[in-house]
């Protein structure tokens, strides 16, 4: 039987073709509806497996934030047929047998955990996903020591002026829209899970219809096609799984304020302003703000506040996020000026940026990204990890127009974007104070 | 030389002169990353350092005509990056481009070296941006931990030690715009260590301008350095970072081992089984964060080892202040246990595995294989020697590590340095000093 025979023989029977975009396949397993996404980079010897929940920190209710992050813990803990065969994690024991590349993390949209392994090893790396995703064993003998490495985690985040900062202004900037807390939640939650908590979330939301599996590297679509029927097909769906609500944020009218006080020596001042959601071209428009403002020894602010010893450093952040969410820019000021007075210069600054400078810049700053999106996908793991982003967004093929949308962005785009992103209704301000 | 295939890739390293270099060809790759280091090897003081790092800043402050912005602005209308770091007795520039853009890369990186401003309202700058980092650094308590460890094991003039923050920023005052022209002049004559990754007509081009553009000069002699304090017991340091949350915890040792030492293969093979660095294989990880739950991650590995100097083991991991006692005992019954009883033959099976499959999967990027083969060679590795050595780590007996983990993992000649909150627990911590 030919290759082509073959593949087409467990297409008809397992799996749905739903299309393919520049080398990369979805496909639909039809009992379940777990869906594939498959690239395959022949001749490597390597593949990565990497499969993202459509869930996150946008599920979780008041008084369980976090969960979804200490769930994603678990996932390393035994299942059922771990305990049978008397191992303590089939995750954990395929790094200490093989040496695979494992881990996991947790974002707003979305839980993925990946293995990178010599091709050898594709049919064990599916095997333990299909395990974990229904079969954990979720007990307070696992869970207890857990809960103190996640709360050591929570810690080491918030040992960050930046962190610390982060939470009170996303706080701040969302009343109502399921973006108002950090991902790994608040202290005093995690510190009041249990495991029935942990069960309902489980139980709910990891089911193969709110999955999506990548599978990048060294391995074609007929055997991989053909291995994740073998190991997926018995799971079963949630039927209201994708049933959620739809929260927009209210209207903001007003700067809003934060202030973390602390001691020690570090002052920041920290802009943050909602943006466009991901993918949109809007995301790439404020991708491009924020580059013309702070990337590099040229960018704007860099300028006019580390080269004047005003601040000794400037850093950002923007989520690739489903909804509008929360950008920042963070100074670290010196000795040398206020939070007042940097806010007043930085906020007078960028109301005052001209089309002549904007204009000048923008093809640059298209060119590197561009160039930096190319770098960005040179192995299985990184071309995974990027495009787990677009699937948690809901637009996978976006993946591969990011060159096609950046190079569409004029400047009256920029212009516009600028205007309404820094309006004071659009913006929160955070203080962090050392004393 | 031999060229090697590793999975779709070819890696050859060669030596002509004053230039070492390392050339990884992916066929059909459109990226080209380049990395260029000069052996200046200055003498460890604070006066070196800081002007290493100014120099660093210096050197992509504007060229020939050029200001700082309109070189950058240049860079940036390709899309091409470049940027120039300084560690220890190094400065390495790094280029990052597309293929279609290397010619006038190039031209730009040329431009760069060839005819650097220095000019005084650069330096002013330069020198006040790095007093202003400097002063923050002081709240980055796994860095101090980290400094503290070294400087208990080292003596100044040694590579691994490190001056804090105010030395440097005192130094920074004695710096003239003159020494930047003799730090340049021994930039280019030094000994370059140069590794490009891309398709072979790219890294091929890139390789020959290289050998037109590098400037003759003689190998500079080692500056000297007593390396090892000399300490003798177990030493507990704390340092107060009341700003922080956790404990940043730094274990370690001096390691009187070099690249050439035929015990240091498999005492990293043994390290590895006690806290391999990333993923949750060690020991440390399996005991003190998964069974214990007392921190979030703790790995070891060694750091400072090169063909002719030694260097030092750590543990790197941080603890709440609450657990930070129970922590460092859990740790160090762990060193006490693998040095006692050395490793099973069921770990010494598996790491075989797990340290084959890392090495293998790094080859599945170009710009990570390209990074591997330039750090190998700074410390004085051809690509053969290197896998030479990782094959004679793969083949280590049980007998071999246990015996050097043995001799090298002394808990009575340890440093245990914090940084953080330590006030609470600071009387109990300096319980754990001889």
């Amino acid at each position: 039987m030919s290759k082509k025979q073959k593949k087409k023989d467990i297409l008809s029977k397992d799996f749905r073709k739903i299309r393919e975009v520049d080398g990369i396949t979805e496909y639909v397993l039809i009992n379940n509806g777990l869906r594939v996404l498959h690239k395959h980079i022949p001749k490597t010897g390597v593949i990565t497996t990497n499969i993202t929940y459509l869930v996150g920190s946008r599920d979780e209710q008041p008084g369980e934030t976090g969960v979804a992050h200490m769930l994603e813990h678990m996932l390393f803990k035994p299942t059922k047929q771990d305990i049978a065969k008397k191992i303590p994690s089939g995750a954990m024991e395929f790094e200490r047998n093989v040496g695979v590349v494992l881990n996991a993390n947790t974002w707003k949209d979305r839980t993925t955990y990946y293995f990178s392994y010599g091709k050898e090893h594709f049919s064990e790396a599916l095997l333990i996903e299909a395990q974990r995703m229904r079969d954990v064993v979720l007990s307070d003998k696992e869970f207890l020591p857990e809960r103190t490495n996640v709360l050591s985690e929570f810690d080491m985040y918030n040992g960050d002026p930046h962190f610390a900062l982060a939470v009170d202004m996303t706080c701040s900037a969302f009343i109502s829209h399921p973006y108002g807390h950090e991902t790994i939640g608040f202290r005093e939650d995690i510190e009041a899970y249990t495991i029935s908590k942990l069960q309902k979330f489980y139980n709910h939301f990891y089911r193969p219809n709110n999955a999506v599996l990548m599978v990048i590297g060294d391995v074609d679509a007929s055997v991989a096609l053909k291995e994740i029927a073998v190991k997926f097909k018995h799971l079963e769906a949630e039927p209201n799984v994708m049933d959620r609500p739809i929260i927009v944020e209210p209207k903001q009218e007003g700067t809003r304020r934060v202030e973390v006080v602390r001691p020690g020596i570090t002052n920041i001042l920290a802009l943050g302003f909602k943006h466009p959601a991901f993918p949109e071209q809007g995301w790439f428009e404020t991708c491009i703000i924020l580059r013309l403002l702070t990337d590099g020894s040229d960018s704007i602010l860099a300028k006019k506040l580390i080269d004047t010893g005003l601040a000794s450093g400037i850093s950002v952040s923007q989520s690739f996020s489903k909804d509008k969410d929360l950008a920042t820019i963070y100074v670290t000021l010196t000795k040398k000026t206020t939070h007042k007075r940097a806010e007043e210069l930085i906020l007078g600054l960028i109301r005052e940026i001209s089309v002549t400078t904007i204009k000048k810049q923008l093809k640059p700053i298209i060119t590197k990204m561009v160039t930096e999106e190319i770098f960005s996908r040179d192995s299985s793991l990184n071309i995974a990890a990027e495009l787990t982003e677009y699937v948690a967004a809901g637009k996978w093929e976006a993946y591969v127009e990011t060159e096609t949308i950046l190079k569409k962005i004029k400047l009256k785009d920029i212009k516009v974007r600028m205007d309404e992103l820094f309006i004071n209704s659009n913006l929160t301000i955070g203080n962090y104070k050392s004393i | 030389m031999v060229t090697t295939k590793v999975f779709s890739m070819y890696v050859k390293t060669s030596r002509e002169g004053n230039l070492t270099y390392g050339e990884i060809i992916k066929p059909g790759a459109r990226t080209i990353s380049l990395n260029i280091t000069s052996e200046t090897n200055l003498r460890n003081t604070p006066g070196n350092i800081v002007l290493t790092l100014l120099y660093s800043d210096l050197l992509m402050s504007g060229s020939g005509g050029l200001s700082r912005d309109e070189f950058q602005f240049k860079l940036n209308e390709l899309g091409s990056s470049i940027t120039v770091s300084a560690t220890e007795d190094k400065i390495t520039v790094s280029v990052n481009l597309l293929e279609t853009k290397l010619k006038q890369t190039m031209s730009l990186f040329e431009l760069m070296i060839a005819k650097p401003s220095f000019k005084v309202g650069e330096f002013k700058r330069a020198a006040q941006t790095l007093k202003n980092s400097l002063e923050q650094h002081k709240e980055n308590a796994k860095s101090i931990a980290l400094s503290k460890l070294k400087n208990s094991l080292f003596n100044p003039d040694s590579r691994n030690y490190s001056y804090d923050p105010d030395t440097l920023i005192k130094a920074v005052e004695e710096i003239k715009l003159v020494n930047f022209k003799d730090i340049h002049a021994l930039f280019l004559a030094s000994k370059w260590i140069a590794t490009a990754g891309g398709s072979e007509k790219a890294v091929k081009s890139i390789i020959k301008n290289l050998r037109k553009i590098k400037p003759q000069g003689e190998e500079l002699e080692k500056a000297e350095e007593v390396n090892f304090s000399g300490l003798k017991s177990k030493h507990v340091i704390t340092h107060e970072v009341s700003s922080k949350q956790n404990i940043e915890v730094s274990i370690g040792g001096y390691l009187p081992l070099t690249l050439n030492d035929s015990e240091l293969p498999a005492f990293l093979f043994g390290l590895a089984v006690l806290g391999k660095w990333g993923g949750f294989s060690g020991r440390l990880m399996s005991t003190v964060r998964e069974k214990e739950g007392l921190t979030y991650g703790i790995y070891a590995h060694v750091q400072g080892i090169t063909l002719d100097r030694a260097g030092f083991w750590r543990i790197m991991t941080f603890f709440s202040p609450k657990d930070v006692v129970k922590g460092v005992t859990s740790t160090l019954r762990e060193v006490s246990l693998i040095a006692n009883r050395g490793i099973t033959e069921k770990e010494l099976s598996r790491f075989r595995t797990i340290l084959k499959t890392a090495d293998e999967l790094v080859l599945d990027s170009l710009s990570a294989t390209t990074g591997l083969v330039h750090n190998r060679l700074l410390i004085g590795q051809t690509w053969d020697e290197y896998k030479a050595f990782r094959e004679k780590m793969y083949s280590c007996t049980r007998t071999e590590i246990n015996k050097v983990l043995k001799e090298y993992l002394n808990t009575n000649t340890i440093t245990i340095s914090t940084a953080g909150p330590i006030a609470i627990v600071k009387k109990e911590l300096v319980k754990f000093a001889n």
